[in-house]
C-alpha cells in the first residue's frame, strides 16, 4: 500500500507545555490507521499540524496524493475536528454547497454527493432542513458527509463516534470501513479506545506527546495482550493453592466465588485449561484477551498489569 | 493562488448570502433610516398630530389700552372681550364654556401685574398672551417717555454678518461641505455598522465551531481576508440602501446640490482613503474579535477598540471651523482619525497634498501592520474556545 501521509519526528511546544514530543508515523492508502490517548495525549495538536492549522517547531509532515501535492493539497484531505459545529441558522443543502465549494467541488456536484450521503445516514429528508433543526446526532452525520463529499485521499478524524449513540456509532464505523475498503487513507483519532479497535488496521498509542506503541493492531495484541480468565468456582482454596507461585499466572483476585485471573504474556487459552487442576470444580469460566485499553495502561503508565486495576469495560 | 483567491471569494460569498438571507440584516437596512427620520421629526410629527385643545379665555378692559390680537403668537387661545361689569364675568365665562378670564385695569399698567383666573387647575402655557401683555406694557411706558414704538425698535435692532467669498459662490461652497459631510459621515457609519457585523461574525464563527473545518481548506488569512470583504460589500450594500432612497429625497426637499457630491473630482481620493480606512479598523475589529469567547467577556481594552471609530467625532467639530488648523492637521496624519479627517478637509477643499501623501502612506503602513498583526491573532483566537484571551496572551501570539 502507498504512503499517503509521512509524519517524521514532529515537535510542538505550546508555551512551556511539550505538546507533541518527536512522533514519526505514516498513513497508508486503504488502511484506518487509530491514532490513540487519553485527554491531553497530543491527539489534536498533531491532528492541527496535518491540517497546516498549527505548524510544527520542528519536523516534517508530508503528502503523498494522486491528485499532487500543489497548492491545492488541502482538497485531497476531508478533516472532521473535534470541536465541531455547523452554521446554526444556516440549511443543510446550503452547508453541504459552501464546504464542498471550498474543496473545490461546484455547487451541483456537492449537493448531489451530500444528498447520496444523506441518503445513507436517512436523513434525505433533512435536506432542506436548517442545522438548528436537527438533533445533535443528525448534524454530526451531516458534517461527516460534508468532509467526504469531496472524496478525499486522506480523511481525518479526530473523535468521531463521540456524541453518537450506539446504533449511529456502529452506522459510523461500517461508513469509515467502507471508504477504506474504497482506498481512503484513513487516521483515526480516539481515546474511546474499545471503539477504535474495531475498525482499526494499525494504530498508534500516545501519552503526554510521547509514542507509546505504533504498528500492526493484531501484532500489538499479541505482544502485550495478556488473557485473562473470569472463573466461578465453590472451591476457592484448591483454585488459591494452584494459582499462588504459578510461573504461568501473572496475577489474580478474588471477590467470594468470582476469580479474575491475569495469564503470563506466553499463556494461551488452551495451555491454562490443560494445567487447571482436575478435581476443580468450576461453575463458569471465560477466557479473553485483555483491551487495548488495558495495554494502554500497562505500557503506557509503566510496569506490567495488574488485574486489580484494570477496567474492563472501556 | 488563484485557487486561493477563489477560496477567499468563496467565504466572502457565504457571508454576504447568509446575511443578505438573514431577516434580520434585511429589516436593519431598511429599519434604520426610518428609525433615524423618525426619532428625527418625531417631535414635529408629534406636535402636529398632538395639538392642543382651543382654550377660550374672557377679558374685560376698564383701561383706554387696546389689545392687538393680530400682534404677537396666541396659539390656541382665544380671547374674548367681555362687555358687562366686573361682578359678571366670571359668570358669563362659566357660562360659556370659557377655560377663564382677567381683568385689565389700571393697575396692571402701573405694577405690571395682571391676574388670569382658571376655573381648573392647568399646566397649559399662556407664554402668547403673556407677550401680548407684555407688549402692551410696553408700549404704555415708551409712550409715558414719550417715545416713539418704531424709534425704539430702530435703536434695538441687532446687527447682521453676512460672509461672502470672492473666490467661490455659496453654492459650492455648500456643495462641499455636503460632500464631506455624505463621504466623512457614510465611512463613519460603514466603520460602525460593518465594524459590529464583523466583530460578531468571529464571534459566531467560534460559536458555531466552525473555524476548523473552514481552516481545513483554506489559510487563516484568507478566511479572514474572505470575512474581511465580506462585510465591506455588506456595509456598502446597507450605505447604498440609505444613500439610494434619503440622498434624491434630500435632494428634491433641500436646496443643496447633493448629487453633485458624487462627482466631485476628489472621489478616487475619497474612495482610496475609506477603503485603507475600512481595512485598517477590519483587520483590528476581526483580530480582536477573535480573542474574545462573546460579547459580555469582552474586557475593558477589548471593549475600547470597537470605540476607536468614534475618534473623529471627537475632533470633527473643531476641524470643520478651523480645517487648516493644527488639529486638522494632527488628526489628517494619526491613522485611527485619518481617513475621516483627510476625506472631510480634501472635501473643504483646504489641505494642503503634501499632508494628503503623508497620511495616505502612514494609513497604508499601519493597514498592512494591522492586517499581518490580526491575521496571527486570528490563527489563534478562532481556534481558542471556552474564555476570552488575555492581553498577555494576545502579545505572546503576536511574539510566536
Amino acid at each position: 500500500m502507498d504512503t499517503v501521509l509521512e509524519i517524521q519526528d514532529v515537535v510542538k511546544k505550546f508555551a512551556s507545555t511539550l505538546a507533541v514530543a518527536g512522533v514519526s508515523c505514516e498513513v497508508r492508502q486503504g488502511e484506518i490507521m487509530g491514532v490513540l490517548g487519553p485527554n491531553g495525549a497530543g491527539k489534536t495538536s498533531l491532528i492541527r499540524m496535518i491540517m497546516d492549522i498549527n505548524a510544527p517547531d520542528s519536523g516534517s509532515i508530508s503528502f503523498n496524493f494522486q491528485n499532487g501535492n500543489g497548492d491545492n493539497w488541502q482538497e485531497s484531505i476531508g478533516y472532521l475536528p473535534e470541536e465541531r459545529g455547523l452554521y446554526k441558522n444556516a440549511r443543510v443543502k446550503d452547508i453541504l454547497a459552501f464546504l464542498g465549494g471550498l474543496k473545490g467541488l461546484e455547487k451541483k456536484v456537492a449537493q448531489s454527493r451530500g444528498r447520496e450521503w444523506l441518503e445513507k445516514f436517512g436523513l434525505l429528508d433533512n435536506y432542506r432542513d436548517k442545522i438548528e433543526e436537527l438533533s445533535k446526532g443528525m448534524a454530526q452525520k451531516v458534517q461527516f458527509a460534508t468532509c467526504v463529499l469531496h472524496e478525499p485521499e486522506l480523511l481525518i478524524l479526530d473523535e468521531p463516534f463521540s456524541g453518537l449513540d450506539p446504533v449511529s456509532q456502529d452506522l459510523m464505523k461500517e461508513e469509515i470501513r467502507n471508504l477504506a475498503r474504497q482506498g481512503t487513507a484513513i487516521m483515526l483519532s480516539s481515546h474511546q479506545m474499545n471503539l477504535v479497535e474495531e475498525v482499526c488496521d494499525r494504530i498508534f498509542l500516545m501519552d503526554k506527546g510521547s509514542q507509546v506503541l505504533y504498528g500492526d493492531l493484531e501484532d500489538i495484541k499479541n505482544e502485550y495482550g495478556n488473557y485473562r480468565v473470569r472463573l466461578t468456582t465453590a472451591d476457592s482454596r484448591r483454585l488459591e493453592s494452584f494459582l499462588s507461585d504459578n510461573p504461568r499466572i501473572h496475577s489474580f483476585r478474588q471477590n467470594k466465588i468470582n476469580w479474575n485471573i491475569l495469564l503470563e504474556n506466553e499463556v494461551g487459552p488452551a495451555e491454562f485449561i490443560a494445567i487447571l487442576p482436575e478435581d476443580l470444580s468450576i461453575t463458569e469460566i471465560s477466557i479473553t484477551r485483555i483491551s487495548l485499553h488495558d495495554i494502554f495502561v500497562r505500557v503506557a503508565r509503566g510496569g506490567l498489569l495488574d488485574a486489580e486495576n484494570t477496567k474492563e469495560n472501556l | 493562488m488563484l485557487k486561493t483567491l477563489k477560496k477567499t471569494f468563496k467565504i466572502t460569498g457565504w457571508e454576504v448570502m447568509r446575511n443578505l438571507r438573514n431577516k434580520q440584516f434585511i429589516i436593519g437596512i431598511f429599519l434604520t433610516p426610518v428609525l433615524i427620520l423618525l426619532f428625527g421629526g418625531l417631535p414635529t410629527l408629534l406636535d402636529r398630530i398632538d395639538r392642543p385643545e382651543e382654550r377660550q379665555v374672557f377679558y374685560l378692559n376698564e383701561t383706554e389700552a387696546v389689545l392687538d390680537l393680530d400682534d404677537g403668537p396666541l396659539n390656541e387661545l382665544v380671547l374674548q372681550e367681555y362687555q358687562g361689569s366686573r361682578e359678571g364675568i366670571q359668570e358669563a365665562a362659566s357660562e360659556a364654556g370659557a377655560d377663564g378670564y382677567f381683568i385689565l385695569d389700571d393697575s396692571f399698567f402701573e405694577e405690571g401685574q395682571l391676574t388670569l383666573y382658571t376655573f381648573e387647575a392647568t399646566t397649559a402655557s399662556f407664554a402668547g398672551l403673556q407677550a401680548l401683555l407684555n407688549d402692551s406694557l410696553q408700549q404704555y411706558r415708551m409712550e409715558e417717555y414719550g417715545l416713539e414704538r418704531e424709534v425704539v425698535a430702530e435703536v434695538t435692532a441687532v446687527a447682521q454678518l453676512q460672509v461672502s467669498s470672492l473666490a467661490e459662490d455659496e453654492r459650492e461652497m455648500g456643495s462641499r461641505v455636503i460632500t464631506a459631510v455624505i463621504f466623512g459621515g457614510g465611512l463613519f457609519f460603514l466603520l460602525i455598522t460593518s465594524g459590529s457585523m464583523l466583530l460578531y461574525s468571529a464571534l459566531q464563527e467560534k460559536k458555531d465551531k466552525m473555524t476548523e473545518i473552514i481552516l481545513s481548506s483554506i489559510s487563516a488569512e484568507g478566511m479572514m481576508a474572505g470575512k474581511i470583504i465580506g462585510h465591506f460589500l455588506l456595509g456598502m450594500i446597507q450605505i447604498g440602501v440609505w444613500f439610494g432612497i434619503g440622498l434624491p429625497l434630500a435632494d428634491y426637499f433641500f436646496d443643496f446640490p447633493i448629487l453633485e457630491a458624487f462627482f466631485n473630482p476628489a472621489l478616487p481620493l475619497f474612495i482610496v482613503f475609506a477603503l485603507l480606512g475600512y481595512l485598517m479598523f477590519a483587520a483590528l475589529f476581526v483580530g480582536i474579535g477573535s480573542t474574545m469567547e462573546d460579547i459580555q467577556s469582552a474586557s475593558n481594552s477589548q471593549s475600547m477598540v470597537f470605540m476607536l471609530p468614534v475618534l473623529p467625532v471627537l475632533i470633527i467639530g473643531p476641524v470643520f471651523s478651523n480645517p487648516g488648523g493644527l488639529l486638522a492637521t494632527l488628526g489628517s496624519l494619526f491613522p485611527l482619525t485619518a481617513p475621516i479627517i483627510v476625506i472631510v478637509r480634501t472635501a473643504l477643499g483646504v489641505i494642503p497634498v503634501w499632508e494628503i501623501a503623508i497620511s495616505a502612506v502612514i494609513l497604508l503602513v499601519t493597514t498592512v501592520i494591522f492586517t499581518l498583526l490580526a491575521a496571527r491573532i486570528f490563527r489563534v483566537g478562532m481556534l481558542m474556545y471556552g474564555k476570552s484571551a488575555s492581553f498577555s496572551e494576545v502579545l505572546r501570539w503576536l511574539r510566536h
